[in-house]
């Protein structure tokens, strides 16, 4: 049979009870801004019955656990949506920040610049002997190649930015990775690993800031330990207690571009290829494969146009000097060791036999001595003759030929005019821009779904959280007030004893 | 069911469409300073291809209005100083004839002559003319003195001349595969057919006519004035043949700069910013962020501790 102090001890679990919902209710409050925190509940159940010959008796209530509200499920959909959503906006904001530098506005622009340097030799067929358009030819050939140039600066700046962003990103892997391994050591200790909930919340926004620097794909084993590999199984970065560094060394075929591995042990597997997402998958692919493709296009216009202008002016003669003799066989475009001075073209490489225009851009300028003296533009193609325009006319006559630029590197000049594979060039970036910004823009919906998701299940509710409190408060007051009676019931019957004896 | 809806979750999502709103209300307000409609290549890239490929034609096309501007300089000088040339043709011609009248005296005719050699050196001296430094009549050796004068030593009158120019023939390109000659070389303008002495060689003629007139030689005079008349035809033909080439690159001018203005227009349409649809747009977004600033400033103001006393 029960008795007082039985009583007593059963509004004492009511107290318990209710103190330690409070507390939980409390870290809810005090995380309700926690990034990756997940809303706990106390798990109250019922004391075992008593039983007092044949009744049972209830003997309160205690706090089996503390559970957090958590689907994993969605917690390893929206890992995977970060890694994308990142490498999306990585390359949207790489390509961004290199398309002002195609514009073409009819002012500044590579294909304004080129029909400017094509204007000036047209305007100096009018007058082959005008010294002043001469100098015209000289100055818009220097502007042109000026926008070429700073075309590819524009670029090969971008993948030296993209390279430096791979150079901080991977220690910052590193200790993400270290931390996660640290992690799932306490979570697989702890007494039950399924409810260290703040150690598991921690690792999963830790998971989520990794999936951000780096694709990923993430799996739980038998201990609770999160299994982390790159997003294309090339290499493990954490597995269980474990996790491996990624290290970067300068690749000097590829300018000292970084290549990205994994330790294990004594292994070192190169991944440099073999990342698709988070912002080192973008980076590196922006700057091994998207921009240098560009670049490649750039040498290949600039490198076929001054070939051909090289080749018509050597064909022709200079204005004639004051003794009527006129000079022939000079090149208007030099590029130290990228154009062969003896046929005026790219050089080219010895091992493949054909034209290599790789590094034209950047050694490129109007021949010194024609700048020094741009009588030596060939405008005519019979010696000593003033007045002769026919070379300038073929010259100026190449911006409207189909074939004009090697976009094959075959030595063959396949396509053109120049205008139009200029055009074609900023249509596949801009394309590529519209790309990237749309998949980045729709990850980034996907991601703020998965998120929202992710918060109806897990955030805090502030509203719910006050409810409770109220409720547990009362239950804590109830629970007082029952010990309060049970008390008051005691002290009656001590006090009757006493009277009694 | 109900869904929970925590408070980090209105948040999230209210932040992302307020950035985009405020992205778009950026974009906009750019569109309206640059007056583009394009501001960034990546908005629409087949626009801005289509805008590169209109500016390329029109750039295109502008060479070749400014080169037939200049060809049409090129054949406005030739053809003032081919008017000059027949003029002079012309009063040879008249001098010739008065000297073939039976009424001229002895000393009409050598007054006649003297206007005869006054006017030959003229022609050579028109033969000689320059514009922007290039002498017109000397073929593509601009820079060459065509017409010399060979005055013998002993002060007799000159005879004859040497041309020093060439052949050749000066041509711009004013279309796609349109050229157009500007030029017409000296020996072919003075010489004609016959080549240098023949009855065509207008400065020969000029030279027999003075020299009949000089000498009363009448029979000599009927020739070189017969002669002379069919050089006057012959540089009338050149010099219709020069306007209709002038009239030619006029009507190129013409068709070229309209085709130009209908391709900047083009151009524009795509290119240039629709100022009501964008400041409508730019209301429309002033709303739309002033409402979701005004509904995130709501929904976070009150929870259910702000009721608990």
């Amino acid at each position: 049979m029960t008795n007082l102090t039985t009583s007593l001890g059963i509004g004492l679990t009511g107290l318990q009870v209710a103190q330690e919902a409070m507390a939980v209710i409390g870290h809810n409050i005090a995380n309700v801004n926690t990034p990756g925190y997940s809303q706990q509940s106390a798990v109250i159940q019922t004391n075992p019955d008593q039983q007092f010959g044949d009744v049972l008796f209830g003997t309160g209530a205690n706090v089996s656990s503390v559970q957090a509200l958590r689907n994993q499920f969605l917690n390893l959909q929206l890992t995977s949506s970060i890694c994308s959503q990142s490498g999306a906006e990585t390359r949207s904001n790489g390509m961004q920040a290199i398309s002002s530098a195609f514009t073409d506005d009819g002012t500044t622009g590579l294909n304004t610049q080129i029909q400017n340097f094509f204007s000036s030799i047209q305007t100096l067929s009018g007058n082959p002997s005008d010294a002043s358009l001469r100098q015209n030819v000289v100055g818009m050939a220097q502007t042109m190649i000026t926008e070429f140039q700073s075309a590819n600066s524009t670029l090969t700046s971008q993948i030296s930015s993209l390279n430096q962003q791979v150079a901080a990103t991977v220690p910052q892997i590193n200790t993400l990775t270290s931390q996660i391994a640290t992690l799932n050591t306490q979570i697989s200790q702890s007494l039950n690993p399924t409810t260290d909930n703040d150690a598991i919340d921690q690792r999963q926004e830790l998971t989520d800031q990794l999936a951000n620097l780096v694709g990923i794909q993430v799996s739980t084993d038998s201990k609770n330990e999160y299994q982390i590999t790159l997003d294309t199984g090339a290499a493990t970065l954490v597995s269980g207690q474990s996790s491996y560094q990624m290290t970067t060394s300068p690749d000097p075929t590829q300018g000292n571009n970084l290549t990205v591995s994994v330790q294990s042990g004594n292994t070192s597997t190169n991944v440099t290829d073999n990342i698709n997402g988070g912002t080192l998958g973008g980076a590196m692919d922006l700057r091994d494969n998207v921009l240098p493709g560009y670049q490649t296009q750039l040498n290949q216009i600039a490198g076929s146009l001054v070939g051909q202008v090289n080749q018509v002016n050597m064909s022709g003669y200079s204005l004639p000097d004051a003794s009527g003799n006129s000079t022939t066989g000079t090149l208007l475009f030099t590029a130290a060791g990228s154009i062969d001075p003896t046929t005026g073209l790219a050089v080219v490489d010895p091992t493949t036999g054909k034209p290599d225009y790789s590094g034209i851009i950047n050694a490129l300028q109007v021949n010194a001595a024609v700048v020094a003296d741009p009588s030596l533009i060939a405008a005519a193609t019979t010696t000593g003759v003033a007045g002769d325009n026919t070379n300038a006319l073929k010259m100026a006559n190449l911006q409207s030929s189909l074939n004009a630029v090697d976009t094959t590197d075959s030595g063959t000049f396949n396509s053109g005019p120049f205008s139009t594979v200029v055009s074609g060039l900023i249509n596949a970036v801009g394309t590529q821009v519209n790309q990237y910004t749309t998949t980045a823009t729709n990850q980034e919906n996907l991601t703020t779904a998965l998120q929202t998701q992710k918060a109806s299940v897990s955030g805090v509710d502030l509203d719910q959280s006050a409810a409770q409190l109220l409720s547990f408060q009362q239950g804590y007051q109830a629970a007082a007030q029952f010990i309060a009676t049970i008390s008051q019931l005691t002290t009656s019957l001590m006090t009757a004893m006493t009277s009694t004896s | 069911m109900t869904m929970r809806v925590p408070n980090l979750m209105n948040n999230a999502q209210s932040m992302l469409d307020l950035q985009r709103i405020k992205q778009q209300y950026s974009n906009t307000v750019l569109q309206l300073t640059t007056g583009k409609a394009i501001v960034n290549l990546g908005d629409d890239p087949t626009s801005a291809t289509e805008i590169s490929n209109y500016q390329s034609s029109v750039d295109l096309n502008a060479q070749y209005i400014a080169q037939a501007n200049t060809a049409s300089t090129q054949m406005t000088n030739t053809s003032t100083i081919l008017s000059s040339i027949l003029s002079d043709v012309q009063s040879v011609v008249t001098q010739a004839q008065q000297g073939l009248a039976s009424t001229d005296t002895p000393a009409g005719m050598t007054a006649g002559a003297t206007e005869v050699d006054s006017l030959r050196t003229d022609l050579i001296s028109l033969g000689n003319s320059q514009a922007q430094g290039q002498y017109l009549f000397a073929g593509t050796d601009t820079t060459t003195e065509p017409f010399l004068d060979n005055v013998p030593a002993t002060g007799t009158t000159p005879q004859s001349v040497t041309y020093a120019g060439n052949s050749g023939l000066n041509q711009l390109t004013v279309g796609t595969s349109t050229t157009v000659t500007t030029n017409i070389p000296g020996n072919s303008l003075f010489f004609g057919p016959g080549g240098q002495g023949s009855s065509t060689d207008l400065l020969a003629q000029v030279t027999a006519a003075r020299d009949a007139l000089t000498s009363g030689n009448t029979a000599a005079l009927q020739t070189a004035y017969t002669n002379l008349q069919a050089i006057a035809t012959r540089i009338d033909t050149v010099q219709t043949d020069m306007g209709g080439r002038e009239n030619g690159v006029s009507v190129l001018q013409n068709g070229l700069s309209d085709f130009n203005a209908n391709l900047s227009a083009q151009q524009s349409q795509i290119e240039s910013v629709d100022y009501p649809t964008a400041i409508t747009q730019l209301n429309e977004e002033s709303v739309a962020q002033q409402a979701a600033l005004n509904a995130m400033s709501m929904s976070n103001s009150k929870t259910l501790f702000d009721y608990i006393a």
